[in-house]
């Protein structure tokens, strides 16, 4: 399921990153992506608000942090979690 | 304001006299919004000048170009210099006989009698040109702060000039390249800088620099510097006594501008601090009627009108506004870039393009506005925003340090805490930076920076060893890192977005597009330089922008508008176009086949604007970073079709 999650957000991501130089391989997956220039702090509201709408999940103030979401991968072990609950 | 072009034969190539003036004609002709009513033009057999001209000053005198020297100097003015009758006066002391009552006649007697030092004796706005045909050259001088422009082309035998570089679109033998680096600098810095635009080889005069065009070739030179070092700043001054000089500096710098004028004048008013203090002053200062100029917006994201209205309702002017809905901006945006002569990463010239021309219909030529004052004050959010990465950059761990961000931008939400982690990581890597020059811009800078990855192969190739940045550094004064730190802010302020967007694209394009001038009383140098020795906290006291400039004039504001916080003037971007995009010509441009002619843009990259475009309806705020690339790239391929080959 992990692997599910994670492959909808690199689509995700490819689909709407104006700023992302080559094709999905370049997608960092255990980076943060503001950090890596890949999208912006606004970004990061509609990169929750996809994730809230696609797995109707619910991204709380205790979910911010660098530890939970500061990757792809990160990320979707947050979401797999939170679908599995 | 006029438009003033010509074309300078060096090496003594003697052409056909009849060919250059018919260049300068048709330059002209280009430049007619900016001089509707007269043009005047002198050839001989080396060169050509003329001016179109807007009549302000001695509205008899029926011919512009004017002579010193016994006729061996030539010269026209775009401008104005507000002190003009001081200038004259000596002159006429000293013996020179004046044929008009022009403030630009000034310009070639000081050029006698002084030699080049004459510029900075000017208090004005203005872009001259100056045949001097003792020393068998040209001179082309600009403004010290960029209010008004000039542009040349020099093919090593010919010079060609231009108040705007539409005016060179008339001459077929100058090449109409696109500069990729203008396109880079756009996308780091949001406007070129230096002398460059998206026209290779064509340049613009940079502010308090004059170009001097002879046998040997191109010099530029700086006349003036500005200098905010921190060795400058008089710690001592006493805030009341610093207010009335303020006071006194402001009303001088109005009253000369409301006098250098035998027509109407009006203001720009915008509701906030600036325009309603300049409108305040002109109120008090002129007899007759006075009327104001307003922007409301159907969205109220961007509208301004309650805080106009309070002023209105206290202040006896004759109001003049127009309603900007986002068809507006749709519809006008091609016309704005055509005028602006180049790309821009705002929409916000638009409504200004629409206030010109409400202007010119209640027949006011001149209008004094605001600008300037967020520079020379430090009105702008990247003041306190620089303030706050100082503070937290101490200790950087400290969260309750990084929430002073949301104080700064309460109006954007991912400065909620709860984001609080990623606006962290946002800001951390400038956060830490050394990079004593740049500390003040490097996040915006570094913001626009990954949008490059929307250049097409062919444009990432043309710019791979180019980098803007060291580039800029290069042309910094030698004295900057002695500046304070808001003062390197102003200066990075005022060399970029101020002379490159604000007081052009935005500015002095926008009104001249419907023949109107627009004077800018808060860059008077005097101000300027005034200001540039005051304490930090004058102008930045804690929290509160334009400190001094607030506490000077609070009580001829209204309450609402003197406690009001900065508003950026912005426009709706993607919003607007998101409605009205589908079947415009906004949907053509953007399509594949003119992404590939123009050759500028990677394809996938503008597909996926397009899609955000019709994402964007009905959606309320968008990421700043998607609507400055959609606005970039569409203005870029509308200056393109207007400027190098229609697509």
């Amino acid at each position: 399921m992990e692997n599910k999650i994670r492959n909808t957000l690199i689509d995700y991501v490819h689909r709407t990153s104006l700023t992302l130089e080559g094709g999905k391989e370049n997608i960092p997956l255990d980076v943060s992506l503001v950090e890596a220039g890949i999208l912006d702090s606004f970004g990061i509201i509609e990169l929750v608000a996809f994730i809230e709408q696609t797995w109707k999940v619910e991204i709380t103030p205790k979910d911010f942090t660098i530890e939970r979401m500061g990757s792809i991968n990160k990320m979707a072990k947050l979401i797999a979690e939170k679908v599995q609950k | 304001m006029c438009g003033i072009a010509g074309v300078y034969n060096i090496k003594n190539h003697i052409s056909d006299h009849r060919l250059l003036e018919e260049f300068t004609k048709k330059m002209l002709a280009r430049l007619s919004h900016r001089g509707p009513e007269i043009v005047n033009i002198r050839t001989t057999k080396l060169w050509s000048m003329g001016i179109a001209r807007l009549s302000i000053i001695d509205l008899a005198n029926k011919n512009n170009i004017f002579e010193a020297a016994n006729g061996k100097i030539t010269f026209v003015v775009n401008g104005e210099i507000f002190n003009y009758k001081e200038l004259r006066e000596d002159l006429i002391r000293k013996g020179y006989v004046f044929r008009s009552h022009c403030d630009s006649e000034v310009v070639g007697f000081l050029y006698e009698e002084h030699g080049l030092d004459f510029i900075n004796m000017l208090n004005g706005q203005f872009g001259i040109a100056i045949i001097d045909e003792i020393k068998n050259k040209i001179l082309l001088i600009r403004d010290h702060f960029g209010i008004v422009p000039l542009f040349y082309y020099f093919n090593g035998s010919q010079c060609y000039f231009s108040s705007e570089i539409r005016g060179f679109g008339a001459v077929d033998n100058i090449p109409k390249l696109f500069n990729p680096k203008a396109l880079d600098q756009l996308f780091t810095f949001w406007t070129t800088t230096g002398n460059t635009t998206f026209l290779q080889n064509i340049y613009q005069v940079r502010p308090s620099h004059y170009v001097e065009i002879d046998a040997n070739g191109v010099r530029e030179k700086a006349y003036y510097n500005l200098d905010l070092s921190r060795e400058k700043i008089i710690t001592s001054i006493d805030f009341d006594e610093t207010k009335e000089r303020v006071r006194a500096l402001l009303t001088d710098a109005i009253k000369i501008r409301l006098e250098s004028s035998d027509v109407e004048v009006g203001t720009y008013l915008s509701g906030g601090v600036d325009s309603s203090i300049v409108t305040k002053i002109c109120k008090a200062l002129k007899r007759d009627r006075l009327q104001t100029f307003s922007v409301y917006f159907t969205d109220p994201l961007y509208d301004e009108k309650k805080f106009q209205e309070s002023f209105l309702s206290e202040t006896n002017v004759v109001s003049n506004y127009i309603n900007i809905s986002y068809r507006d901006i749709v519809d006008n945006f091609e016309d704005a870039i055509d005028h602006a002569g180049q790309p821009i990463f705002r929409t916000a010239p638009v409504p200004l393009f629409r206030l010109s021309e409400l202007a010119h219909n209640k027949k006011i030529k001149v209008v004094l506005t605001g600008e300037g004052a967020d520079e020379v004050f430090w009105g702008y959010d990247i003041f306190k925003e620089l303030k706050v990465r100082r503070f937290w950059a101490k200790r950087p761990s400290s969260d309750k340090r990084s929430l002073l961000f949301k104080k700064l931008y309460p109006q954007f939400p991912h400065f909620d805490a709860k984001y609080h982690a990623f606006i962290s990581s946002f800001y951390k890597k400038a956060l830490l930076s050394d990079d004593e020059e740049f500390y003040s811009h490097l996040v915006r800078w570094e913001n626009g920076i990954p949008l490059k990855a929307m250049y097409s192969d062919r444009m990432k190739e043309s710019v791979q060893n180019y980098d803007c940045i060291d580039e800029f550094r290069a042309q910094l004064p030698d004295n900057f890192k002695q500046f304070s730190d808001g003062g390197k802010c102003q200066y990075l302020e005022m060399q970029t977005l101020l002379p490159g967007y604000l007081l052009s694209s935005q500015g002095d394009r926008m009104s001249s597009a419907h023949s109107v001038e627009s004077r800018i009383p808060y860059l008077d140098r005097r101000i300027v330089e005034f200001c540039a020795c005051l304490p930090e906290q004058f102008k930045l006291h804690h929290f509160v922008d334009k400190y001094i400039l607030r506490e000077t004039f609070k009580e001829i504001l209204p309450a609402a508008i003197y406690s009001r916080s900065k508003q950026a003037y912005q426009a709706p971007e993607l919003t607007a176009f998101a409605q009205y995009a589908k079947g415009s010509y906004v949907e053509y441009l953007m399509s594949e086949e003119v992404t590939k002619t123009a050759g500028i843009f990677d394809q996938r990259r503008i597909g996926i604007l397009l899609e955000k475009v019709n994402n964007a309806k009905g959606v309320s705020r968008v990421s700043t970073r998607d609507n400055m690339a959609f606005i970039q790239a569409l203005s870029t391929h509308i200056f393109y079709s207007k400027y190098i080959h229609e697509l």
